[in-house]
């Protein structure tokens, strides 16, 4: 069979992406994630020396720590099949990613196969979030010069 | 069930629209007026919570949505106002929320004692980096 014969036979035979609802479903998802993670960040505010800008830290980091407790209960995947995206691209996600894929290799032993392969999926949110923050920076050096933004 | 729901729904949207008003405490022989007269005159700001103690003047500003972004700007702009207006006082203005919350916190106590060391701990709080 040829190639263009199969991608449109494919094409005919694969379900419909509903993609009005996915979206719908990732908006709420991630939309509820931030909603906690803007009440955990008031929590430090109201109840802690944290300002603002400096409780995004404690906040990051609780969110990372529920998201691994899901993860290790088995619930994170369920959100994860309802929210798509919404749950993926929070801060949650890379939670999920790390600790799933720790679990996952955990047969294989501590050192090679946890400590071998925790970062498999996370290494690229590390490297491409780095870069990305570089570029953001970047912009905003750029923007800050010209008196568009403050910092 | 459905109508308990919408009644939650509208409230928890109506609830946003409660605000506070902008509030001036005095406890020096300073003149007061000026300092609301500046915080209102911004249409970038929301609410202010202002405080005038011994030589201190802290305020808590709280700007518009659409103007968060600039928000560091603005508390810079009116601090230098603020400080023309009373150039003998140390001033601190903040767009932090956490200024906003500490300062009314502050208004609500009694003791006027603690007041001097509380301000010094805001202070130090804002000047934080990470």
């Amino acid at each position: 069979m040829e190639q263009q014969k199969y991608a449109h036979l494919e094409k005919e035979l694969s379900p419909k992406t509903p993609l009005l609802k996915n979206i719908v479903r990732a908006f709420l998802t991630g939309g509820l994630i931030c909603l906690i993670g803007q009440f955990i960040a008031l929590f430090y505010i109201t109840y802690f020396d944290f300002t603002e800008r400096t409780a995004s830290n404690p906040t990051v980091a609780t969110m990372i720590f529920i998201s691994m407790l899901l993860t290790g209960f088995g619930l994170y995947k369920k959100i994860s099949q309802f929210g798509g995206a919404g749950a993926a691209v929070p801060i949650t996600g890379f939670g999920n990613a790390v600790v799933s894929s720790a679990i996952e290799h955990k047969s294989e032993g501590y050192v090679l196969g946890v400590g071998g392969n925790m970062f498999k999926l996370a290494g690229s949110v590390i490297l491409f979030g780095v870069f990305s923050a570089f570029v953001v920076a970047l912009i905003k050096t750029i923007l800050v010069k010209f008196g568009v933004v403050s910092w | 069930m459905k109508r308990i729901n919408l009644l939650l729904i509208v409230l928890i949207l109506l609830a946003g629209c409660s605000e506070l008003g902008t509030k001036v405490e005095n406890n020096t022989d300073y003149q007061k007026e000026q300092l609301e007269k500046i915080l209102k005159a911004d249409d970038h700001v929301k609410l202010a919570v202002a405080l005038i103690h011994e030589k201190e003047i802290i305020a808590g500003i709280r700007v518009n949505t659409f103007s968060r972004f600039q928000k560091k700007k603005i508390a810079a702009d009116l601090k230098k106002k603020i400080e023309k207006a009373y150039p003998d006082l140390n001033v601190t203005v903040s767009a932090d929320s956490k200024v906003l919350l500490e300062t009314e916190k502050l208004m609500d106590k009694k003791e006027k004692d603690q007041y001097g060391k509380k301000i010094k701990e805001i202070k130090s709080i804002v000047k934080e980096q990470t």
